[in-house]
């Protein structure tokens, strides 16, 4: 390509075109950092405009809406509506009950399925109830068969979604038999809608009732489940007047409701996926970040390479500033470049990551949404961190002195990273020590602080790298002697030479691999949490379950199984906190779980913070009443501990519970309560079992036990039965594919650093072209010398993964902490040998793969040519 | 080879575009000053090839940086085309060096990524100018340095006297009021060598430029008007040229041969 030379700055686009694999290596770093950040973003902006759309449509045209305070889905009394009405400015005010149910040929499918979210139904059917009459006037249902609802409130006609239809088998006129809390019901079809607008929910699985009937299945007669409103005109287009109407209609409601603008739900399901989005996010940063030691040590080398040239420069009159711009326009083009690149690949990338995001999460992404200010973003993105990175070298540049340009072969003036940078990085490690574990930031700045603490944490790492090469180089001679022979000995000397760029290179990789090892130990200690959470606190054989209420009665109809030796009911409801036990940004409604004291220590057993205490004990205690175990994440988020008391509201007014233990328990985002079931009948009136957990006998085989109980009870009493193991396998499925999109990110940060890899060996051939030739001519063989190289970058690669293994496992502690700021949990750690073996096994492999080229260049210098090489 | 020059473009009486006085470079390392120069008194009139001869470590290449605003002074004043450096600061400095002083150097120092005419063109492209408008310019300095047919080639493509040459075409291409050129030939074959000074030479005579040539060889200073020999930081003494090249060059090599004989004399009387 020829390049006019009409201005200084063409200078720099003939310095990449002269460079073209080491500005196309360098290219390749920025294009996959910022494809990846951009992939990131697009998938968590594609799932909360899909959440968001899901409950817009849904939601119509209503201006605001009313559910109950903190339990989004939980009934409330139809008198809120009277209340609502009321208001002058209210035009409209429609009432909807909706809840979960099943078709009744589709409940020995049923089962329970776990997502990032939490745990949520399998093959269940929203049941939709609404105003027959005026519903259409707030949404659009898109009719395309059929008739809407009859006017009747308490039909048993029904809407469905043709493609749910279709996929079902079920046509215009025949009926459906659902199951709800009110049992086995029938209801007709009249109509059939598109899947749009209502018919989003659940993913097309909704069934579109008069409110009535949807109350009388659900069995909660009086109650319903929210309000959809629509304001006078003239308010509902100010936006100053809606949100007095709203805050008029949260105070006239009082404590219980929420007033909320429709897409606020969707924020809701939202924030559940936060701590999962903020992870992936994180760790694309990580891409970048590598992303930029390749290119600041890209442009250190360039510098160094052209000081001569650059001294030239001077001494013909070149101000400092015009050689700072001159390495800053070069930054500037590969970085616009490689955004721009990196853009596209970002758009690629994120279709499949959003297939992969939206496998864990359950979230169906309709389409990818860019970001609106994503694409600009992305470029400035890649752009400002090149020329953050070219910033220092570029500042070097700009100090080289004239009288370079009088000596007779290139010398580097200066090494960017001197002997005792070491000590720079102990200090930065120390800052990112105290950051994270010693200074107490406020909680809304706790995470991006973490997150920052993390890449001055890395950057110290790499400072010290510069220490470990001499002692290393005499460490590993006698290795690369046996696997590379008499040339692995010159090789691996040779890391001493351009220690500089041998120890960033080095500390690329290392970051790389610290990623990979960090990612892995977390997620093994993730996974052995949680599996030992599974086996201990959840406990049994086979989990029993219904969509429809149990009684306890069928737990001793099921003990009476010659199969089964123990059985323990537990029974789940959403409650909520007292106002004053609640930080502000806290749930209000957290879960109680409702044990059976008498029988849970028999199938299961709880895992305490404190292993002084026992099971045993704490059921003792919990059987008296008003007591309540709290899980770990409970404990960190509201303050509390053994001792306390933490107030819930009940049907009988605020009760205090006394906290007795603090428990692991990964359920409902940690959000949990353990509690006795009896409790849970005074309190709130719940009777019912949701779950039975079973003890079988030994030498009983759990399938084959689940299969016979499902065939036996099944049908009558439409129970799914799941062994142990089966839902073991689903969490830990979930887990790991979870942390397999962190190990993708993480890879790329290794893909990248191999590209540094590269960019280096090839520098150092180059250079040393005259050294070449002088070994080729002393009869060294062109086997010999791609030896030599590959010895090199083998010592690379095993400084890198030691020092990535060292790291790692400190970073995995760090991503930890996360675990417990973002997401609430709280992780023990374990340190996996796999893990290590895994990072380092990567770090020679790349060391030896990104060495294969430079070697094979390095082969094949010409003798002659080379000894005359300036 | 002994040529006949253009004495007629000298004229003493000019005035003079560069003055050193009572300069001195010292460097300290650590309990240990160094004496680079020492109070050295040098002009340079406008038109005037002057050589700096003198063994290694006599300081001329310090000289030479000092003249050319590379390097700090310690003591003493220099004035390069009206302009006193010491007063300067790093960056007007640089401005000054663009505008009026030219290099030529040992190593050629060429980017290898521009051809021969994007390299003469380079310090126009510093200087913020579009070659284009100087094209004129360009061809001529091409001209005379003889490369017009190279003129589309790298660095790589050149041969070292053609290298050189075109860095003379660079050193020229401003219009600078002096050219500072360190052993322009000391990289190149006798031959080559030749043809490079009688360029220089040619370029004085014929564009009146203003050289200060640095060498140790006394064929090359025998092309200069005026030869001043430094030793230990000193100027210790200066020789006028006839124009006779072979007479110049013995007179030059017995100027050497004696200051280096009294060198020894005085080592001896001091031990």
């Amino acid at each position: 390509m020829y390049i006019p030379l009409s201005s200084f700055a063409a200078l720099a686009l003939r310095n990449m075109r002269d460079r073209p694999i080491r500005t196309l290596l360098t290219t390749l770093g920025i294009v996959l950092g910022v494809a990846v950040v951009l992939a990131v973003s697009i998938t968590n902006h594609s799932t909360l405009i899909s959440i968001r759309h899901i409950f817009d449509q849904a939601a119509g045209h209503a201006d605001l809406m009313v559910t109950s305070n903190g339990v989004i889905g939980e009934p409330f009394a139809d008198e809120a509506l009277a209340r609502v009405r009321r208001l002058p400015e209210v035009q409209l005010a429609l009432p909807v009950v909706s809840g979960r149910v099943l078709l009744a040929s589709e409940a020995d499918r049923w089962g329970l399925d776990v997502s990032v979210g939490g745990t949520h139904t399998a093959n269940d059917l929203l049941l939709f109830g609404v105003d027959p009459a005026r519903d259409r006037m707030v949404r659009d249902y898109d009719l395309v068969a059929g008739s809407f609802l009859p006017a009747e409130d308490d039909a048993y006609s029904v809407l469905l979604v043709r493609d749910y239809a279709d996929e079902k088998k079920l046509s215009l006129g025949k009926d459906i038999t659902i199951l709800s809390a009110a049992g086995q019901e029938k209801l007709r079809i009249v109509g059939l809608i598109a899947k749009a607008g209502p018919g989003l929910q659940n993913n097309g699985a909704v069934a579109i009732v008069p409110f009535k009937t949807a109350q009388t299945l659900l069995e909660i007669d009086g109650e319903l489940t929210q309000i959809d409103i629509l304001a006078n005109p003239d308010i509902a287009v100010s936006p100053r007047k809606l949100e007095a109407l709203r805050q008029a209609l949260a105070s006239t409601l009082g404590r219980g409701y929420q007033v909320l603008y429709p897409a606020a739900r969707g924020q809701i399901v939202a924030r559940m996926l936060a701590s999962y989005q903020t992870g992936l996010s994180f760790f694309s940063a990580v891409a970048l970040f590598v992303g930029a030691f390749l290119i600041y040590n890209t442009f250190t080398m360039t510098v160094v390479e052209r000081t001569r040239a650059i001294g030239m420069l001077r001494l013909l009159g070149a101000t400092r500033g015009q050689i700072t711009m001159l390495v800053l326009i070069e930054a500037a083009v590969l970085g616009i470049w490689g955004s721009i690149a990196g853009v596209g690949f970002g758009i690629l990338l994120a279709r499949g990551l959003s297939h992969s995001v939206a496998a864990v999460t359950v979230v169906e992404i309709s389409a990818l949404h860019i970001p609106p200010d994503g694409l600009v973003w992305s470029l400035l993105v890649g752009l400002g961190v090149t020329l953050i990175s070219a910033s220092l070298p570029a500042w070097r540049a700009r100090n080289i002195s004239p009288l370079e340009a009088f000596r007779s072969y290139a010398r580097p003036t200066y090494t960017p990273l001197t002997r005792t940078s070491w000590l720079w990085g102990c200090l930065l490690m120390l800052v990112a020590y105290l950051a994270l574990y010693r200074i107490p930031f406020r909680p809304e700045v706790q995470v991006p602080t973490g997150m920052a603490s993390v890449f001055v944490l890395l950057l110290g790492a790499t400072l010290v790298v510069p220490v470990a090469i001499g002692p290393a180089e005499r460490f590993l001679c006698p290795a690369m002697r046996v696997l590379y022979g008499n040339a692995g000995q010159l090789g691996v000397a040779n890391i001493r030479r351009a220690w500089t760029r041998t120890a960033l290179t080095v500390g690329t990789l290392m970051v790389g691999i610290a990623m990979i090892i960090g990612i892995q130990t977390m997620t093994n200690s993730f996974e052995r949490d949680i599996t030992h959470w599974v086996q201990t606190a959840i406990g049994g054989d086979l989990y029993v379950r219904s969509p429809m209420p149990m009684r306890e009665e069928f737990g001793t109809r099921l003990l009476s199984d010659p199969a089964v030796a123990e059985i323990s009911p537990i029974t789940y409801r959403q409650v909520r906190l007292a106002r004053r036990e609640n930080p502000s940004n806290q749930p209000d409604a957290v879960l109680f779980v409702g044990i059976d004291p008498q029988t849970y220590g028999r199938v299961a057993s709880f895992v305490f913070e404190d292993t002084r205490y026992d099971t045993t004990q704490a059921l003792t205690e919990l059987a008296m009443g008003e007591r309540l175990l709290i899980s770990a994440t409970m404990a960190d988020r509201y303050g509390l501990k053994v001792g306390d008391t933490l107030a819930l509201e009940t049907r009988r007014g605020v009760v205090p519970f006394q906290v007795i233990g603090v428990v692991v328990d990964f359920s409902s985002q940690g959000y949990v309560v353990n509690g006795s079931r009896a409790d849970l009948a005074r309190y709130y009136g719940e009777n019912t079992v949701d779950q039975f957990i079973v003890n079988l006998k030994p030498g009983y085989d759990p399938r084959v036990e689940a299969k016979r109980l499902e065939d036996r009870y099944g049908r009558s009493r439409h129970i799914a039965i799941e062994t142990a193991a089966e839902f073991r396998a689903k969490v830990t499925r979930l887990a790991g594919q979870a942390f397999a999109l962190f190990d993708v990110l993480g890879l790329t940060g290794v893909v990248i650093a191999a590209l540094g890899v590269v960019n280096t060996l090839l520098m150092n051939v180059f250079e040393r072209q005259r050294e070449i030739g002088g070994l080729r001519s002393l009869g060294m063989t062109r086997g010999q010398v791609a030896r030599m190289i590959l010895a090199e970058s083998g010592a690379m690669g095993i400084i890198g993964g030691l020092f990535g293994m060292f790291f790692g496992l400190f970073l995995a502690r760090v991503f930890l902490l996360g675990v417990q700021e973002i997401g609430g949990y709280t992780v023990s750690y374990h340190l996996p040998p796999h893990a290590l073996l895994i990072g380092w096994t990567i770090a020679l492999v790349v060391s030896q793969l990104a060495a294969l080229y430079p070697a094979h260049k390095a082969a094949r210098v010409r003798i002659v040519e080379a000894i005359q090489h300036e | 080879m002994v040529e006949a020059r253009c004495t007629g473009c000298y004229n003493p009486q000019r005035m003079n575009i560069l003055e050193a006085r009572r300069v001195s470079k010292i460097y300290r390392m650590g309990k240990v000053t160094v004496h680079a120069l020492n109070e050295v008194d040098f002009t340079v009139a406008e038109g005037e090839f002057v050589a700096i001869m003198g063994p290694s470590g006599s300081g001329k290449s310090t000289l030479l940086h000092l003249l050319g605003g590379l390097d700090e002074l310690s003591e003493g004043e220099i004035i390069l085309a009206g302009h006193r450096l010491a007063e300067l600061d790093d960056h007007r400095i640089t401005l000054v060096r663009r505008r009026n002083v030219g290099f030529i150097f040992q190593f050629f120092n060429l980017l290898p990524t521009l051809t021969a005419e994007e390299n003469i063109a380079l310090p126009l492209l510093i200087d913020g100018q579009d070659p284009r408008a100087y094209r004129g310019r360009i061809d001529h300095l091409l001209q005379l340095v003889g490369l017009t047919d190279r003129r589309h080639h790298k660095p790589d493509q050149l041969s070292g006297g053609e290298q050189q040459r075109v860095a003379i075409a660079r050193a020229f291409v401003t219009n600078p009021a002096i050219v500072l050129a360190d052993e322009p030939t000391g990289n190149l074959d006798s031959k080559t060598g030749e043809e490079i000074l009688c360029l220089l030479r040619r370029s004085c005579d014929e564009l009146h430029q203003t050289i200060v040539m640095v060498t140790h060889d006394a064929r090359a200073a025998s092309f200069a008007d005026r030869v001043v020999f430094l030793m230990d930081g000193r100027v210790v003494g200066e020789l006028r040229t006839t124009g006779n090249r072979s007479e110049d060059i013995r007179a030059i090599q017995a100027y050497l041969r004696d200051s280096e004989q009294a060198a020894e004399a005085k080592t001896l009387r001091l031990s």
